[in-house]
């Protein structure tokens, strides 16, 4: 009788099992034929119609800029049948690189993209984009041979073109690889009406660094209706600006072959030295650098600032929004880079570029002309962002026409024949490294010029001397990696096997298991591919020199160099693990004792006290990016709320994240992570209300106080609680990111780059993915220890059981 | 040893919707030095509650509550001197039986921290202090037979043990008066007899006073020198163990103490009889006529054959035999009746048997109408 019912059930089981496994095998063949029809279909599309796609970005510009090009590109389809056009704008230009990364590392780049001058050196040395060479040759014959429509390079400034050479190891000469959008040059806006409430001349477009300084410093005799003193002018030291600002003094950064820096000789010093000057010695003539928000492009909007450069054409979009005098704001006007001892200026610029495995080159050619011709860049010239590169369409009214500011157009264009592209060394390393060190001495002024120079050299050192695997390194063995992967599967699947076979005999007890484990699959898998699978795989690139850009294969195998380097010389590294630990040290403790004490006042019954609690747990759920915003504002030096706070109760506030960012920067980072004490509080709300009422009532009729109760009672079997909370928040405190990336972005120098900050650095915007993934098993294994040591340690002190009955 | 006195005590919390809960109504209370009170009742008469006023762990709404003679309304819970016994022991799941038992003591120390001891010179003094600590642990585990698990956890012992261990963090300061909140219904019927008759043995030993409170009637009956019967925030009756038995002042008690609980049928009485639903018993005294309630206990009820005299027609409907007496329910005309026999007499009793019910009327309580219905 027995046998038989097991029979019955079997029976019924087996049925329902059958039909599930036919419900999953005819998923997953529909899933392959689908493909397989999507791939048949495709190569039967591909005889009729080619898809081209096309990436771009539309920062400045906006959904202006966003419908100029879906125009443009629609009326290509019109102009050509057969080719149909997919557009992709993931935003600004920073989520456009990571797109392209990330499309790049798939092997499925877009056709046909925008590529910014500066990346040209990077991009071309990794082999990503193809030469054009070809085409334009083609396109001088078919001129040459009569045709109108051909596309004709002398058309264009010739600096932009040579933007957009690259001769392996500097751009300027070269193979070309891609077509000039549009450019701008660099100069100086300034507020008309300050000019004439001071009475002085307007800037004229051949004027000088002395010109500039003595206005700015007029300026600064002025004070706005409010009171507020008016500042002369602010300069940004932006990379670019910078070795722009060396030219007009005839000096350089690095040399033409980028070889040598040059950034110690006499006349660079000098030039940034008085720099330096005009700003940190001098009362109100350039903006102080002290406050991270009145910097860069929006300062010039409130009036209080005469000047503001040197920013290109991108800005004026946004200046056109300055209402008129008579509506409360200003009239403005723009002034090229004034001349030092020397007349430069610089060209930015974009092209449109084809990836090197395109496989509709033809096609991508005739958009990228299509895109970068006449009519093309006269729409462009209409939006203002940007000076069109045929010198045709620049000197025509699409230009030219002044019926909105900034009046002085021809001042962008008087510039043209002195400026120059302004080359980087294909590594990305040498910009940044530039550009952190030069803010510290030149804006925040926490190192002297000197200083600055000695720093940028050390590092820029370091960086240079760390050659990963050597001259030779071998490639990656992939082979030899995927069969360890595949070997790593098989023991997976002998151990699962091994444990099927271990399992209790019995059929009740075998059948529950087997069900057990059907029921865990969809996660094991899912885990094995999206969790173990990436594990695994950085740990073989953390031992290679990938660059996250390009395929694997371009791999080479550098051993432990990456985890030496780290480890032994990297001062950057060094400096973002001191900063994250210096984070950590404040933020933990402080933070969970401000939780745990928000949570015992919150487990008081006051009327209300969902509400304070909810108002509490509110920061927690807010987005990161908005909330970052908000505290740059509060931490802000100059008028910041907090240092306001501190001015009326008598106390200087620091530069948070200026001179005194090295005390004061992690810290700052540590009281924004008060604010969000709201989720650990949750937790010990929770752990709190599970301590019986009777423990307290026992105390206190053995004749402990409250603080006596809150040791002897609460701590100790809270003590499961705040192991799990002071874990979570040691691991959280070496994983900030977001803060740091919004606020500062690692600024000053690195003395707020976090640990995993500095990750993200090294992954996307100096394409070194290697040594980051290098990092990220250090992080590992720091956290793993943190997190051992604790757990080891306070075996003692914690109470398990509490929470067991 | 002390006294505890409890004058027009109320406790009114704030119900639901502004509503007002009479926890304690009026309760008066005198209990005598080195008296063993036991307040009884159902769940939510009021007992734990003027229980926990007298711990000082509930403020008392109105009325004075005296300790010694002296007024204690805000007098905090540490300094009224009393010890309190939970239901759910509470002891310090971190500390071992004997932090556990000293904890009382540790938080009364004198020089409680050894660094400010040493600092102003008083370390011998702290040293002897501690000595006398552990002494007094050490006193206290052997009384109640703990002395071998000293250093285990609470979470390694068993219920009686810790039960055990909550009495001996409570005699350990020697305080006026001990509470006991139910500290018997966690454990399992054998132990907790057994602990019952521990619990008595160690008042005679402490010649303490202690205010317990139970909502087992028997344990409340073997343990109480006093028994303070409560119902709805207010005392029933508050006499001896047997007198509650032997005389309930009304009908409440008559029901809830005594195990099995007494027959009450709900009449008239004229004459010298008693008559529910057409059927009369004698009770032994000429009364006026009035409705009230006629009690008799199980065990004063007798068997007998079918229309005798004096007796009532009734249906066995069940039959549970205890070994010496055997219970029979009954369906009569009067309703559901037990009657507890001796077991001998109900040997030959099956069910659906028809049978007589008689009782003595020495043995009849009658009560006025009303659940609270004072006695007659």
């Amino acid at each position: 009788m027995p046998d038989d019912r097991a029979g019955t059930r079997w029976t019924l089981g087996f049925a329902v099992r059958a039909m599930l496994a036919a419900v999953a095998a005819l998923l997953v063949v529909a899933a392959f034929a689908r493909v397989t029809y999507r791939a048949v279909a495709r190569t039967d599309a591909d005889a009729a119609e080619i898809v081209l796609t096309v990436m771009h970005w539309s920062g400045e510009g906006g959904q202006e800029e966003d419908k100029i090009v879906e125009d443009s590109l629609r009326a290509f389809e019109a102009a050509n049948p057969g080719v149909r056009v997919k557009r992709l704008n993931p935003g600004d230009a920073g989520s456009f690189y990571t797109k392209l990364q990330t499309m790049m590392a798939a092997g499925e780049p877009p056709d046909v993209f925008y590529v910014g001058y500066e990346r040209l050196a990077n991009f071309a040395s990794l082999d990503l984009l193809r030469p054009i060479d070809e085409f334009v040759a083609r396109e001088e014959a078919a001129r040459a041979a009569g045709d109108a429509t051909a596309l004709d390079l002398a058309a264009f400034y010739p600096q932009t073109v040579d933007a957009f050479r690259f001769d392996g190891s500097r751009v300027g000469t070269g193979t070309l690889y891609g077509v000039p959008k549009d450019f701008t040059t660099v100069g100086f806006y300034y507020n008309k009406d300050l000019f004439r409430a001071a009475g002085i001349p307007f800037p004229t477009n051949d004027w000088t660094w002395d010109d500039f300084i003595a206005k700015a410093r007029a300026l600064s005799k002025l004070k706005a209706k409010d009171g507020e003193p008016i500042t002369g002018s602010e300069f940004v030291t932006w990379p670019v600006m910078v070795r722009t600002y060396l030219r007009t003094e005839g000096a350089e950064a690095i040399d033409d072959a980028l070889e040598e820096i040059r950034i110690e000789e006499p006349n660079a010093v000098r030039a940034l030295e008085t720099l330096r000057a005009w700003r940190h010695d001098e009362e109100g003539t350039l903006t102080s650098g002290k406050s991270r928000i009145a910097t860069g492009a929006s300062v010039f909007l409130g009036g209080k600032v005469g000047m503001a450069g040197p920013f290109g054409r991108w800005v004026v979009p946004s200046y056109r929004g300055i209402p008129s005098p008579a509506d409360g704001g200003f009239e403005w006007d723009f002034a090229p880079l004034p001349r030092g001892s020397a007349e430069a200026n610089c060209v930015l610029t974009v092209s449109w570029s084809m990836a090197r495995d395109t496989p509709h080159p033809e096609e991508s050619w005739k958009l990228i002309k299509w895109l970068t011709n006449a009519e093309s860049q006269a729409a462009n010239a209409r939006l203002g962002l940007a000076i069109p590169t045929m010198k045709s369409v620049a000197e025509s009214p699409a230009f030219l026409d002044a019926t909105l500011p900034p009046a002085n157009n021809q001042g962008y264009l008087d510039a043209i024949p002195e400026a120059t592209v302004i080359a980087w060394p294909a590594d990305p390393t040498f910009e940044q490294i530039f550009g952190s060190t030069m803010d510290r001495g030149l804006k925040t002024g926490d190192l002297t010029v000197r200083e600055a120079i000695d720093e940028f050299n050390a590092k820029w050192r370091t960086h240079v001397e760390f050659v990963p695997g050597g001259m030779n390194p071998p490639p990656v063995a992939w082979s030899r990696w995927s069969a360890i992967g595949i070997a790593a599967l098989g023991a997976f699947a002998a151990a699962f096997a091994l444990l099927l076979l271990r399992a209790p005999k019995g059929m009740n007890a075998r059948r529950e298991e087997r069900a057990g484990f059907l029921l865990a699959s969809p996660w094991v898998v899912g885990f094995l591919l999206f969790m173990a699978f990436p594990i695994l795989l950085s740990l073989v690139l953390s031992m290679t020199n990938w660059k996250g850009i390009g395929p694997l294969a371009s791999a080479d195998w550098v051993g432990t160099d990456n985890y030496a380097q780290l480890l032994s010389r990297d001062a950057r590294f060094h400096t973002s693990f001191k900063v994250t630990l210096y984070y950590a040290l404040l933020a933990v403790p402080v933070g969970q004792m401000l939780a745990l004490l928000a949570a015992v006042v919150m487990m008081q019954k006051v009327r209300g006290i969902a509400f304070f609690r909810a108002a509490w747990y509110l920061p927690s759920v807010l987005a990161g990016v908005g909330v970052a915003i908000l505290w740059r504002w509060i931490f802000d030096s100059e008028g910041g709320l907090l240092n306001r706070a501190l001015e009326v109760v008598g106390i200087a506030g620091p530069e948070w994240f200026g001179k005194d960012a090295a005390a004061f920067g992690a810290p700052a980072f540590a009281i924004m992570s008060f604010w969000l004490v709201g989720g650990s509080m949750m937790v010990y709300l929770a752990g709190l209300q599970q301590i019986p009422r009777e423990l307290y009532e026992a105390a206190e009729i053995d004749g402990a106080g409250p603080v006596r109760r809150f040791f002897r009672v609460t701590i100790p079997m809270l003590s499961p609680v705040i192991l799990f909370n002071l874990i979570m928040a040691v691991i959280g405190s070496f994983q900030v990111f977001t803060q740091a990336f919004v606020m500062t972005g690692g600024e000053p120098g690195d003395l707020t780059r976090f640990y995993v900050l500095y990750l993200y650095n090294k992954a996307f915007e100096l394409y070194d993915m290697g040594y980051a993934s290098a990092m990220a098993w250090i992080l590992l294994l720091i956290v793993l220890v943190l997190t051992g040591v604790i757990l080891k340690t306070s075996a003692r002190v914690v109470y398990y059981e509490s929470l067991r009955k | 040893m002390a006294t505890v006195t409890l004058t027009k005590v109320d406790k009114v919390y704030a119900g639901a919707n502004g509503a007002e809960v009479r926890a304690v109504d009026g309760v008066d209370l005198a209990i005598r030095h080195g008296e063993f009170c036991v307040l009884v009742g159902p769940s939510g008469c009021g007992k734990s509650t003027t229980l926990r006023m007298i711990a000082g762990l509930e403020e008392i709404t109105a009325g004075v509550l005296e300790i010694d003679g002296a007024r204690v309304n805000d007098l905090p819970a540490k300094d009224r001197d009393i010890a309190f016994v939970f239901q759910n022991y509470a002891l310090y799941p971190h500390l071992t039986v004997g932090e556990n038992i000293a904890f009382g003591l540790e938080t009364r120390r004198t020089h409680r921290s050894a660094l400010a001891a040493a600092l102003s010179g008083a370390a011998g003094a702290r040293a002897a202090e501690t000595a006398e600590i552990k002494t007094r642990v050490a006193e206290v585990s052997k009384t109640l037979g703990l002395d071998t698990l000293l250093h285990r956890y609470p979470r390694e012992l068993s219920g009686g043990q810790r039960q055990r261990v909550a009495v001996g963090r409570a005699i350990a300061r020697d305080p006026k008066v001990f509470l006991f909140d139910e500290p018997l219904s966690n454990l399992d019927a054998r132990l907790r007899i057994e602990t019952r008759t521990e619990l008595r043995m160690l008042h005679r030993r402490l010649g303490a006073t202690i205010v317990y409170v139970t909502h087992d009637q028997e344990e409340a009956m073997t343990l109480a020198d006093r028994l303070v019967v409560m119902h709805k925030g207010k005392i029933q009756q508050n006499a001896s163990a047997q007198e509650c038995y032997d005389l309930p002042a009304n009908r409440f008690v008559a029901g809830f103490i005594g195990t099995p609980p007494m027959n009450i049928v709900d009449g008239r009485v004229e004459g010298g009889e008693f008559e529910s639903n057409g059927v009369r018993m004698p009770v032994g005294r000429l009364m006026a006529p009035r409705s009230c309630a006629l009690g008799v206990r199980p065990d004063r009820m007798r068997l007998v054959r079918p229309n005798s005299d004096h007796s009532i027609a009734a249906t066995v409907a069940a039959v549970e035999r205890l070994g010496d007496r055997t219970d029979i329910a009954l369906d009569s005309p009067w309703g559901r009746l037990l009657a507890r026999v001796n077991a001998d007499d109900a040997a030959h009793v099956r069910e659906t048997d028809a049978v007589g019910v008689a009782f003595d009327a020495a043995h009849v309580h009658l009560f006025a109408p009303g659940e609270c219905g004072a006695r007659i």
